[in-house]
């Protein structure tokens, strides 16, 4: 409590005293663009995707990146459908994270992920890999997940991914559906019990009904911000009025230059409010990832799929 | 001392100074005989009748700590070798969480000590075949990250940067990028392992790595001349490197009459026309037809002490351990049937003298002293040295 009592003294009483200056005044409004930059201070943007460069140069580390970023997700997706291909570009990214101890943390959990960003650090995150890497075996998917990685590009639904997504939800592994078709959207929706993400979202080409099952799942659709905030908005309007605003979020800037003040001014000018856009900024993927270690948590007692 | 008695004595001697067994193959048995469904083949119960390993026999035999054998067969390659291993590690980790009571896991010298402490078997993992990385060292980094703590650096073949010791000799021990792994070994912290390579590729080794290295089940040459076993030159050279030579138990390795029979039951499936490791039943029915007219040799402990007798010579009591490699190999030594045996190993040592302090050595403390050590060298070159990205392409042009 001791910080709450530290008023300067004397505070109380002045009031009551009257006003021995005259009163300051009141300070202009401030227009949207110094609202939204005001609020990116304070709240730091989680990255649906981050990737590594075709060839990593240790003279270029750290990669350029918005300065609002708090937290990336590191994309582990390969062309190919090998495992070992996934396992080197892991490597790559903990060396990138290693070699940048000043600006980047790994991050396994949401707690970790605050953690960094108290320290001045940004969360790197591990995944999505891809789908056609996990080569059909649970095994390899808990291996993935023992080495960091939180999230899976569910591209592709069988019988094996009925499983995998149970098993994802027993360990604590984010459902990526980015890229899916719909058939598998629906599909995954109705077994999964853990928020899906979108690290790369196309709410355009998302219908209605869709939007409103992501919505209800508590899906992250995380949308990347072009040059044209007036565009992205419109598509951050469309999840919005479809899934509601606890499914916003933000995937990465085509143009990192630009930043995401632009985008949060154009929010604000069409009634976004505030608290919608800590949403958007980090508040909604944070809580899919706490709620994807809780149902991990209460979920540890089922027993291992094979 | 009676035998009873020299028993008694071995049994309270591994209360104290339990066994780190070097191989177990018991996660390849559990896929092959169950798909790795541990409800199917529980190992709380008792499992003698298909396996060598189950609860209430490894602690019978005194084990305290067992490098688990997340093996491969040498004829997967690439991403399938990769994927099939990661499918043993997960058996390994599956099998240690539904066993918590009785297994614990283990990553350091300092957990099977702690293990030893809650009277729990601590389990490490051991790969068994560089060519389970594919030419990968990112994928080395992930296996040390999953848990595995030695890797073999061949199986049975040769692969593309090392010479097994049953294999032709292809590149006269280690190539440039073989010894980049086994010093990448060394930085991350997993131990470089030495059976069933060539002895080309165990000097190349022992001059490659700065860290101590294992021969996870290998015996000694000398008193059995097999390729498995180790020469007397790279014993001696045990001492300055300060690792550990583990005494396997396979009786076809470290019998002469052994080794002699199963060439000639060897040579009996191949004129018959079949591999000499064929398994069908009619292979086994050809086998079983030679072996009714050719007595098996059998090996017993007093076997496996002869060649401790003179691992100790040659390599020092500081240098000297045990890896039966039990659920590995078809047959066991009289006395030594299953992992329950080890204490009446130790039974016939003390009857050949050895003393309690060199006892302890031989059990447990050699390997407890070869993980801490290969830790410190990691902990000081992975401070000194970034993480090696060499290729196979670039070192050795392959």
């Amino acid at each position: 409590m001791a910080d709450l009592d530290d008023h300067p003294p004397f505070s109380a009483a002045s009031g009551a005293v009257g006003a021995l200056e005259p009163p300051e005044p009141p300070p202009p409004p401030l227009d949207e663009t110094a609202r939204a930059r005001a609020i990116l201070a304070a709240q730091p943007v989680i990255e649906g995707h981050a990737e590594l460069p075709g060839l990593l140069d240790p003279e270029d580390l750290p990669p350029a990146r918005a300065e609002e970023a708090g937290a990336q997700f590191w994309s582990l997706r390969v062309e190919s459908d090998d495992v070992i291909d996934t396992l080197r570009r892991l490597d790559t990214v903990r060396a990138l994270v290693a070699a940048c101890p000043e600006d980047l943390r790994l991050a396994h959990t949401a707690s970790e992920m605050v953690h960094a960003r108290n320290c001045g650090r940004v969360a790197a995150l591990l995944g999505p890999v891809s789908w056609t890497a996990i080569g059909g075996s649970a095994a390899t998917l808990r291996a993935y997940h023992a080495l960091g990685v939180r999230a899976v590009n569910l591209t592709r639904f069988d019988r094996f991914a009925r499983e995998a997504v149970r098993e994802m939800n027993r360990i604590g592994l984010a459902v990526d559906l980015s890229g899916a078709d719909q058939d598998t959207v629906r599909k995954v929706l109705a077994v999964t019990r853990a928020p899906a993400l979108l690290t790369r979202a196309a709410p355009d080409a998302l219908p209605d009904d869709l939007l409103r099952l992501l919505g209800e799942n508590g899906a992250v659709c995380m949308v990347a911000v072009g040059d044209d905030p007036g565009a992205t908005a419109d598509l951050l309007d469309r999840v919005r009025d479809g899934a509601g605003p606890a499914s916003t979020g933000l995937s990465h800037l085509t143009a990192p230059a630009a930043g995401y003040v632009p985008l949060f001014a154009e929010l604000l000018r069409r009634g976004w409010p505030a608290r919608d856009l800590v949403g958007l900024a980090h508040g909604n993927a944070t809580r899919a990832l706490r709620e994807t270690e809780f149902l991990s948590r209460t979920n540890r007692i089922r027993p291992v799929a094979a | 001392m009676s035998a009873a008695e020299r028993l008694a004595e071995a049994r309270a001697l591994l209360a104290e100074a339990p066994v780190v067994d070097g191989h177990n193959d018991l996660p390849w048995a559990l896929r092959q005989q169950c798909g790795y469904d541990l409800d199917l083949l529980d190992i709380a119960g008792d499992r003698s009748a298909s396996l060598h390993t189950d609860l209430a026999r490894l602690r019978a035999g005194g084990v305290g700590a067992q490098f688990w054998s997340v093996y491969v067969p040498g004829a997967l390659a690439g991403d399938h070798a990769v994927s099939a291993t990661l499918e043993q590690i997960d058996a390994v980790d599956r099998l240690v969480e539904r066993y918590a009571a009785d297994l614990a896991p283990a990553r350091t010298a300092d957990d099977v000590r702690k293990a030893r402490a809650e009277g729990r078997i601590a389990s490490l993992k051991g790969a068994e075949g560089g060519h389970s990385i594919d030419n990968s060292l990112a994928t080395l980094r992930a296996f040390h990250a999953l848990g595995v703590r030695y890797m073999t650096l061949t199986h049975n073949e040769n692969n593309d940067w090392a010479d097994s010791a049953t294999d032709e000799p292809r590149h006269g021990g280690l190539t440039a990028f073989g010894r980049a792994v086994v010093r990448e070994m060394n930085r991350c912290g997993m131990l470089v392992d030495l059976s069933h390579v060539a002895a080309t590729t165990m000097r190349d080794a022992l001059d490659a790595s700065t860290a101590p290295v294992v021969f996870s089940h290998s015996s000694a040459r000398a008193v059995c001349d097999h390729p498995r076993n180790i020469p007397d030159d790279v014993l001696e050279r045990l001492p300055a490197n300060g690792g550990v030579a583990m005494a396997t138990f396979v009786p076809k390795f470290i019998l002469p009459a052994a080794v002699e029979w199963t060439l000639r039951a060897d040579e009996n499936l191949r004129a018959h026309g079949r591999h000499h490791l064929d398994t069908t039943p009619e292979a086994k029915a050809l086998h079983a037809a030679f072996e009714a007219r050719d007595p098996r040799p059998v090996a017993t402990a007093a076997t496996v002490a002869d060649h401790l007798d003179h691992m100790r010579e040659a390599a020092g009591v500081d240098h000297i351990g045990i890896g039966g490699d039990y659920d590995g190999t078809a047959f066991t030594p009289a006395g030594l049937d299953d992992v329950a045996g080890y204490p009446n190993l130790i039974a016939e040592l003390l009857d050949r003298g050895w003393s309690r302090a060199d006892l302890t050595k031989l059990t447990w403390s050699n390997a407890l002293r070869v993980l801490g050590d290969a830790e410190a060298v990691a902990r000081d070159l992975t401070a000194r040295t970034p993480a090696s990205h060499a290729t196979i392409a670039q070192l050795d042009g392959a």
